[in-house]
């Protein structure tokens, strides 16, 4: 858990190191965004119960541009803890997802979402279920909203 | 001119850094909602870490990207960038080589931005213990084309020594270029 807290500091710090010229900051926010979902996993046929709950640390910086456009600079690390329920003889199956990501994007000033896929591990199991982490961002309160979704597919074109 | 063509480099505030970018676009083809494009890329400059080297980097930049229209819902863009260079130093020798790979992915609503860029810092390796490896910012810029499919332009500019250095030379802001939207 160390090793995480110092990986997603270093990837704020990183964020931090931004270019101050021509820009305006509007937005500079470091939080812990509680999690939780319930999925089926897509790529499996049966139908499954897998609750997953966790956080996404979050560090997030605004800018103004000169130009009127604005840029987005955020940096976020994933934990999830997921358990199936509905087993045979109350075997728990865990699943664990664990991943970061960081961005800095420059655009108009309008909504989009950005979608992070990240694998979620089963022991014995070797599929390609993702949990998507879709990070909405709103241009009139400039906050991201955080939601999760599952996928059977690693984001690739 | 092409959409994705660049007149010039960045010009960087100190003169520590100076990387000059060229590029040349190979056409864009579609494979039914992907499309996909190589640019090779050039780029020449002064290691910002040890300024008396000038390197000379050739490679190329392959980028492939889909779009899951969603109707009125708006639209889902999937662009994957692979990037591989290589090149020498002067008067070191050393050999330089670029490789990197990024992944995004963004939901549109009904309404697209006409402009998505993309800054990532990504390292140029000098495989020589006397020289040192330094970073350089990539800047990769989704465009409507000439079709109306999205195309990525490629950017590279900003040297500097390292990634946490605060003393670090930073580029202007922005440099006005050929990759606008068409239409």
């Amino acid at each position: 858990m160390k090793n995480i807290r110092h990986a997603f500091i270093a990837a704020a710090a990183l964020l931090a190191a931004a270019p101050a010229v021509a820009q305006v900051m509007l937005l500079d926010l470091t939080t812990s965004v509680p999690l939780a979902a319930t999925f089926d996993n897509p790529c499996t046929v049966e139908p499954e119960v897998i609750v997953f709950q966790g956080s996404a640390d979050l560090s997030q910086r605004v800018w103004l541009l000169a130009d009127g456009n604005l840029r987005l600079q955020v940096a976020e690390r994933t934990t999830l803890d997921g358990y199936k329920t509905g087993t045979l003889l109350g075997q728990v199956t865990k699943y664990t997802v664990a991943a970061d990501s960081a961005k800095d994007l420059e655009f108009d000033p309008v909504g989009f979402s950005i979608l992070q896929f990240k694998k979620v591990v089963r022991e014995g199991a070797n599929d390609n279920f993702h949990a998507v982490l879709v990070m909405a961002f709103d241009p009139q309160n400039l906050g991201l909203q955080l939601g999760l979704e599952a996928a059977c597919d690693n984001g690739m074109p | 001119m092409n959409a994705c063509s660049e007149s010039g480099g960045m010009r960087a505030r100190a003169a520590a850094a100076a990387l000059v970018l060229a590029l040349a676009v190979v056409p864009a083809f579609a494979d039914n909602d992907t499309t996909k494009q190589e640019q090779p890329f050039t780029l020449d400059g002064q290691n910002p870490c040890l300024v008396t080297d000038h390197f000379h980097v050739e490679g190329t930049t392959s980028t492939e990207t889909r779009v899951k229209d969603q109707g009125n819902a708006g639209s889902e863009f999937r662009t994957r960038s692979r990037s591989v260079g290589e090149g020498f130093g002067l008067p070191s020798g050393a050999r330089y080589t670029y490789s990197d790979e990024t992944l995004n992915v963004f939901r549109f609503g009904p309404k697209r931005p006409t402009k998505m860029e993309n800054r990532r810092d990504e390292r140029l390796i000098a495989h020589d213990n006397r020289v040192p490896s330094f970073f350089h910012t990539h800047r990769e810029k989704t465009v409507s084309g000439a079709d109306g499919s999205p195309m990525v332009c490629h950017f590279r500019e900003e040297c500097r020594c390292s990634r946490s250095d605060p003393q670090r030379v930073e580029c202007e802001p922005s440099t006005p270029n050929n990759c606008q939207a068409q239409g």
